[in-house]
């Protein structure tokens, strides 16, 4: 319960920050996801199921504010959160660079993934703008993956011990 | 115990594919056109609503100061380039009286009714995109002010020209969502003022030109498009969703496509799309 409020907290602020500075901070015309981050460090903190449902409600807080066909976002955030979390319960923790690279090349994937699906379903996306696209969605989600990890492994620790990630264990 | 991590599992999975087909319904539920999914998006930009203003307030004056220190150096080129356009318009002032009638001259040539004709609602700017995939801004009027989806949206900038910004595609009772020209999934019938050619406008994404298909062989006597030529909304039968010539942009380049056989139009938009603190919605009524 606490945990669902903490992550309902904290999906509040992220999709204000994301529709109001993050919507006027735009090096190069682009701008940040921060609920695809959001769904990415979750994946980091709590592993492929609580990444995949995390993305899945950062997904659709996100098409509720956009207004792209309703579930694309959603369908997008938990297969990023979900693979995240796969990758990285395989691979040392220890390595401080790991969360750095890992949102980078989650954030670049999630967004290539997003425009695949979104052609899919009939959605025109200008191929282009896309390298701009990724390349700044990327770098701004990477410069906030610590300060997200931090926040994602807050909302964790509100969980049941047994409904931990072994490594989270120690945490609290 | 032995059976826990094969029964969690197991759980995970399930949960994973119930997400999964959960968000393909609702894909499948929004092509449909089913409503409550439009009803929620209003209910949570209500929602949000205060939050985004309180929120604004507390970033406004972070914000002026990072575009103070970032855009210093196009402030002061801004800054000379006013300097020396006041000075040619002290210069110009005698003749003010002369250019006022050749403007409305002008205004009368290209025909451009929405000005002063049609009645509009101004509304301010509450949201910009809110990704880099969003070619939709927010306004503060809805319903409410007599805006419907579809109407068309304008901007001037201050020399009594202006633009096309967009068409709202989404109405709340206080507030509305506006689909920019830069949107890719943006079509718009345009006929160029000189030329009196026709053509379809498409969005190209954001700070690019728009494309105009005018099914122009390059071959033809008359297929030279002047550089600069102003561009309006075609409105050119029943079915168009603008009314006739509101300006939408100026062709910047030419080029021939689809092998040789037609020719390719640019044009930029005259709306700056990317200072946009006011609207105007032009309370037409849209064609369904």
């Amino acid at each position: 319960m606490l945990r669902a409020a903490r992550l309902l907290l904290v999906l509040i602020l992220v999709l204000t920050v994301q529709t109001t500075w993050l919507a006027d901070v735009r090096p190069f015309g682009e701008t940040g996801d921060l609920l695809l981050l959001l769904a990415i460090a979750a994946g980091m903190a709590g592993g492929a199921l609580r990444g995949a449902t995390v993305g899945f409600i950062a997904g659709v807080a996100m098409d509720l504010v956009l207004l792209s066909p309703f579930g694309l976002s959603s369908l997008t955030y938990l297969t990023v959160g979900f693979a995240v979390g796969a990758v990285h319960d395989g691979v040392l923790r220890s390595a401080p660079w790991i969360p750095v690279l890992v949102t980078l090349l989650a954030s670049a994937l999630g967004i290539l993934f997003f425009v695949m699906l979104g052609q899919l379903v009939g959605q025109q996306f200008r191929v282009p703008n896309l390298p701009r696209i990724v390349a700044v969605t990327s770098v701004m989600n990477t410069l906030l993956a610590f300060p997200a990890l931090f926040v994602a492994r807050w909302i964790e620790k509100a969980a049941p011990d047994r409904m931990l990630q072994p490594s989270m264990r120690g945490l609290r | 115990m032995a059976m826990t991590g094969p029964r969690r599992s197991g759980r995970s999975r399930l949960t994973i594919l119930l997400l999964v087909l959960t968000s393909v319904t609702v894909l499948t539920l929004d092509f449909r056109g089913v409503g409550f999914l439009g009803d929620a998006r209003r209910a949570v930009g209500s929602a949000l609503s205060p939050l985004q203003g309180a929120a604004d307030f507390v970033a406004t004056p972070f914000q002026n100061t990072w575009n103070g220190i970032t855009t210093y150096g196009e402030l002061v080129d801004e800054n000379e380039a006013l300097r020396t356009q006041v000075e040619q318009l002290e210069g110009e002032a005698a003749r003010n009286a002369d250019v006022a009638v050749q403007y409305d001259e002008l205004v009368s040539q290209i025909d451009i009714p929405w000005v002063g004709a049609l009645s509009t609602a101004t509304a301010r700017v509450v949201q910009q995109p809110a990704s880099s995939f969003s070619h939709i801004i927010g306004i503060d009027k809805g319903a409410g002010a007599g805006i419907q989806v579809g109407m068309p949206v304008v901007v001037g900038d201050g020399s009594g020209l202006g633009g096309l910004v967009g068409r709202v595609v989404d109405v709340g009772e206080g507030s509305a969502s506006v689909q920019l020209i830069t949107d890719p999934e943006f079509r718009v019938g345009v006929r160029m003022v000189s030329s009196q050619r026709f053509g379809t406008a498409s969005g190209q994404g954001v700070g690019r030109n728009l494309l105009i298909d005018t099914g122009i062989e390059p071959g033809e006597a008359d297929a030279k498009i002047p550089s600069l030529e102003i561009i309006t909304t075609s409105g050119i039968d029943d079915r168009s969703s603008f009314p006739a010539s509101i300006p939408v942009g100026k062709v910047t380049r030419t080029r021939p496509a689809n092998g040789g056989l037609t020719l390719e139009v640019f044009a930029e938009p005259l709306a700056k799309l990317d200072q946009l603190s006011f609207v105007s919605v032009v309370l037409t009524t849209p064609v369904s």
